[in-house]
């Protein structure tokens, strides 16, 4: 029994120490999860300018979206430079500028604002039909 | 005409009981990040669940013990210990999931931030069982769980491309993020069978006093039941892969996921997105929280019912009444509800063993299940599901929550 826990414990711990994320991984993660956010802002704002979202549901999605921003902005620098992070604070400052139009109720500014963050960092689309191996 | 009853109300109440925070989480995930790809997930897992709830079920019908009752019983103390310590980690996690998806539901309707809901939630969720019976805790939120019928409507009204849906039903390995890919499979397979939930429904079977004479009801609840259940987690996956996926949305919050119905409801979409969530997860946490009562209970002997006064069985309700604030407190302190969730519906996957194994014993126990045994086909499909989940899940997660 011991001997069990013991092989499975350096099973674990060869797996865990042989995947820790290298920076060009965390680059590539953290330029996917902008590209996510943009996209999200982007269709946010288009349903918040045609009233099929509420104000105070976009709001919620937009501080969200600036928390989270802001989360993966401080991993990026700190693991994988600033060049990682950059980004990451580009769609944060388009978040920024979106926030300013939901206060001002400015639907059309923040709509600009949101195709400007989803051109700065497009997302990659998942067709609904994806083609397996 | 009652027998017929019964069945409606054991399939409206496998609906009801199917989806919870972890299976909209899981699906949401998979059809956004890849399309209707992983529905062989879902077909998989659905046809696991359908043989262990039925085994459940006739396991309380035939030998009138709950599955920790039995366990506790054939297995002995030391066994029953482990998988004690290992359901009432992982059940608080999920309790704290769901709690953290009601929060977020009345977050996604009001704006108002999350937390200052799940005290609110919590004492709800504490009144609702110390105050109601077990028909009144079960068909209740079973009932309007029946919401969760939105998603099907939705996933219909934007023309889910069905042909390619039933080529996903074959097994297929990613073309991309592979780490990502079987870290979903594995939550998916975790939400579906769910340990706390095959336990809580033996012992819903004794609450209501099942016999030998229900075990055809028993089988037909888990087989309709469970397939409905799995519809609308299809549903989940396909409205997701139509609605996030062409955008480039990935779903990293309840906030992300909420916007897959807004293309089929307009203006409805987000609050109706937010009545299926906050009502599948109390109903969820409601089940969560019995189920840890009755962990409690049964493996040490206590006088359990939901349906008696709590000062009939105050042990009882003492671990329900500790375990709720305790997942409150989880979800405040873990933070984002998502991740709780995701990360548990995982663990589910590692702790499946623990406790399937065990009813296998059971269900080929001559002592417990008379001529009512197991056949071999059962044996083999669910042994070989729950392998293939446990060893995925020892890869998958490390990998995930590692890196790449």
């Amino acid at each position: 029994m011991r001997l069990l826990c013991v092989s499975v414990t350096v099973a674990l711990a060869a797996i865990g120490g042989g995947c820790s994320k290298s920076p060009a991984t965390i680059a590539k993660e953290t330029r996917q999860a902008a590209a996510s956010w943009a996209a999200t802002l982007s269709a946010g704002a288009e349903w918040w300018g045609s009233s099929e979202v509420s104000t105070s549901y976009f709001q919620t999605l937009v501080d969200q979206a600036r928390t989270s921003l802001q989360k993966e902005e401080q991993t990026a620098r700190k693991s994988a430079g600033d060049a990682a992070a950059a980004p990451v604070k580009a769609v944060a400052s388009h978040a920024a500028a979106i926030a300013d139009a939901v206060k001002r109720g400015d639907r059309t500014a923040a709509i600009l604002a949101g195709h400007a963050a989803a051109l700065e960092v497009p997302a990659e689309k998942t067709p609904a039909v994806a083609r397996p191996e | 005409m009652k027998s017929l009853m019964n069945v409606a109300l054991g399939i409206v109440t496998s609906i009801g009981g199917f989806l919870d925070v972890g299976a909209i989480a899981t699906a949401a995930l998979a059809g956004a990040a890849f399309g209707v790809q992983m529905l062989w997930v879902l077909a998989v897992g659905t046809v696991c669940v359908i043989f262990l709830t039925e085994m459940a079920g006739r396991l309380a019908c035939v030998s009138h013990h709950s599955l920790v009752d039995a366990v506790r019983e054939r297995c002995g103390f030391r066994y029953f210990s482990f998988l004690l310590i290992g359901e009432l980690f992982v059940d608080l996690l999920v309790l704290a999931a769901e709690i953290g998806g009601v929060a977020v539901a009345l977050h996604l309707i009001t704006g108002i931030d999350y937390r200052w809901f799940v005290p609110i939630v919590a004492f709800a969720l504490w009144l609702l069982i110390w105050l109601g019976t077990f028909s009144i805790v079960q068909n209740g939120a079973s009932l309007l769980g029946l919401i969760t019928l939105a998603f099907v409507v939705g996933m219909w009204w934007m023309g889910p491309p069905w042909h390619e849906a039933m080529k996903a039903v074959v097994p297929s390995t990613p073309t991309h993020d592979a780490a990502k890919y079987w870290f979903i499979a594995v939550g998916i397979l975790g939400a579906l069978f769910e340990p706390f939930m095959l336990n809580f429904y033996a012992s819903g079977a004794i609450e209501e006093k099942w016999s030998l004479k229900d075990i055809p009801m028993n089988r037909v609840t888990a087989v309709l039941g469970m397939s409905f259940g799995a519809v609308i987690a299809v549903s989940i996956v396909m409205l997701s892969a139509l609605t996030l996926g062409p955008h480039g949305i990935q779903v990293d919050s309840y906030e992300q996921a909420a916007l897959m119905m807004v293309q089929p409801f307009g203006s409805w979409g987000i609050p109706l997105f937010a009545a299926c969530l906050g009502i599948a997860c109390f109903g969820a946490s409601l089940q969560v929280a019995l189920n840890l009562a009755y962990l409690f209970s049964q493996g040490f002997g206590w006088r359990w019912s939901e349906n008696l006064k709590p000062h009939e069985d105050a042990r009882f309700a003492l671990v329900y009444t500790l375990a709720i604030p305790v997942g409150a407190i989880l979800v405040m302190v873990l933070g984002d509800p998502l991740q709780i969730t995701t990360f548990s519906m995982a663990l589910n996957a590692l702790l499946a063993p623990v406790i399937v194994f065990p009813l296998l014993i059971l269900m080929n126990d001559r002592h417990y299940l008379r001529e009512y045994r197991n056949h071999a086909l059962g044996n083999i499909v669910v042994s070989a599901i729950v392998i293939i989940a446990f060893l995925i899940a020892i890869v998958a997660i490390p990998l995930e929550v590692l890196g790449g």
